[in-house]
């Protein structure tokens, strides 16, 4: 057909895969909340039993390394895309208003998807350097705890590493913070994304919105009380 | 009542605009936003100066020429409401009022408070269209068309292409207007016919004219003067994601 473009490059095909990286990402974030959840339930002792085979469990499945790989591909192309959607919006506006009330038409945080989004980028880089280098790379994990799994191997006391990361009172406070802007990422992004792919029936765009909201609600507020809960009562 | 007003004066695409002040007296609370304008153009053809140029026709919502960002709102501060709709009764008594063109980079300021919305007729004639017979008119009623629909796509067809979702847009997007036209159509068996390629079309000819894409932020809605609905952006990506799938087979 004349004039037809690629799937990803026009306005609603970026959209589209901005919408599946960001939905593939949020549906990951329950799996990964669910694994955390686990050190705050039981004794110290349980908890250390459970999070480590648990996460040793995880670390030995092939299906988990490729949706591993699946992972970082998504937070790459989401970010890439999202760097090129807001490239291109700028180069769409003309010059600026003098006067201009964007709080009168629309809600601050949906306005700031970047600036929320470049929050949890920043996030996710500490997150990594804090927990995965040092369990999975082995970098700065000189002298740290080992632990001995069910089946016999060891590796790092990951629940050891877990605790004594989360005494540090300020990057408690930075993960508390990271978790408010995914919140707001999610509480508006979820949304989004089911009407950049396309859904338009009207009793379904109301259930995924009301979802998405109460999905943005509960995974933030989940993944901000594990620190919390973990620097008092381990 | 008295009013302050700053109104953005530019003598063409090429030179640079700035704020002009300008201040009103014994103006009636009922007058009509533009008839303000009417009453400051006879004061400053009086004085012999160039007057304020900007765009209205019917005067009564529903042409979609009159288009003025009045103090940081397009179409002024009431959601839904056309400029030559705002009266100044919305307005304090000595109140300083921004008036400034629809801007975005596919809307170029052609005189002081006018654009060129061009941009907007150039989408519509990529895929605004359906196929018909030629020769006699046909019969009105020839094909039901269930109540629902047609007054869902009615809604759609509401949109009077003022342009106030691009100028309210932080992205500069017209996925509102694009997408509105698009609904209004398929929603329709007129439309059928065309139903592939004119999403595509009209999507790739908002593209080119440089509007931005769209993120939901849900502004363009709040300031529509017909509250055309985010529906129809969802429903145009719906149709575009189909049309991609369909179209080779
Ligand atoms: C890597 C850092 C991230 C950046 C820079 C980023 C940035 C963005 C931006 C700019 C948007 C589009 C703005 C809009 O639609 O208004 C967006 C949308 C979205 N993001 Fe992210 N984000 C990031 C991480 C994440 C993560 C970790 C998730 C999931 C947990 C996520 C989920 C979403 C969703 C679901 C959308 C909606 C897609 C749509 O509007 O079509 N993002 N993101
Ligand atoms: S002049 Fe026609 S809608 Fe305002």
């Amino acid at each position: 057909m004349t004039g037809q473009k690629g799937l990803f490059s026009t306005s609603v095909g970026r959209k589209n895969l901005m919408a599946i990286t960001g939905l593939f990402l949020a549906f990951f974030l329950i799996i990964h909340l669910l694994g955390n959840l686990t050190l705050l339930f039981g004794t110290n002792e349980e908890a250390m039993e459970h999070f480590n085979e648990y996460s040793h469990l995880l670390g030995s499945l092939t299906i988990i390394k490729l949706v591993s790989y699946a992972l970082y591909a998504a937070i790459i192309t989401h970010a890439l895309d999202a760097l090129l959607i807001i490239l291109k919006n700028q180069k769409a506006h003309g010059d600026k208003y003098v006067s201009f009330d964007a709080s009168a038409t629309s809600p601050w945080y949906s306005r700031n998807m970047g600036v929320l989004g470049s929050i949890i980028l920043i996030f996710i880089v500490l997150h990594m350097g804090n927990f995965w280098a040092k369990y999975k790379l082995g970098i700065g994990a000189e002298g740290l705890d080992q632990f001995t799994y069910d089946s016999g191997e060891t590796g790092v006391n990951l629940y050891k590493l877990v605790v004594a990361t989360f005494k540090m009172e300020w990057l408690v406070g930075v993960y508390v913070i990271s978790m408010i802007a995914l919140g707001y990422h999610l509480y508006h992004g979820v949304n989004a994304a089911t009407r950049s792919i396309g859904v338009y029936h009207k009793k379904w765009m109301k259930t995924m919105e009301t979802c998405g909201k109460i999905f943005a609600v509960v995974i933030s507020f989940g993944f901000a009380i594990v620190p919390v809960v973990v620097y008092f009562i381990r | 009542m008295k009013i302050h007003l700053k109104i953005w004066r530019q003598d063409n695409a090429n030179t640079p605009g700035k704020m002009v002040a300008y201040d009103l007296d014994n103006l009636s609370p009922d007058m009509s936003f533009l008839e303000m304008l009417d009453y400051l153009n006879e004061q400053l053809a009086a004085k012999g100066e160039r007057t304020v140029e900007f765009d209205h026709d019917c005067r009564e919502g529903i042409c979609g020429q009159c288009a003025l960002i009045i103090n940081g709102q397009a179409h002024g501060p009431e959601d839904h409401y056309t400029t030559c709709q705002t009266h100044l009764r919305t307005f304090k008594d000595g109140e300083t009022i921004f008036v400034e063109p629809f801007r975005a980079k596919a809307f170029p300021v052609l005189r002081d408070l006018k654009v060129d919305r061009g941009s907007f007729d150039r989408i519509i004639q990529a895929g605004g269209y359906i196929s018909a017979m030629t020769g006699m008119a046909p019969e009105a009623n020839s094909i039901p068309i269930h109540h629902n629909i047609s007054e869902s796509a009615f809604d759609s067809a509401a949109c009077i292409g003022c342009g106030a979702c691009v100028a309210t847009c932080k992205n500069s997007s017209a996925a509102l207007f694009t997408s509105a036209k698009i609904s209004h159509l398929v929603k329709l068996p007129q439309g059928e016919v065309e139903r592939q390629e004119r999403v595509i079309m009209m999507v790739n000819q908002h593209d080119d004219e440089g509007f931005g894409s769209c993120t939901h932020t849900g502004a363009c809605a709040v300031a529509c003067p017909q509250e055309v609905s985010l529906d129809n952006i969802a429903r145009m990506n719906y149709e575009y994601n189909r049309a991609l799938c369909e179209i080779d087979s």
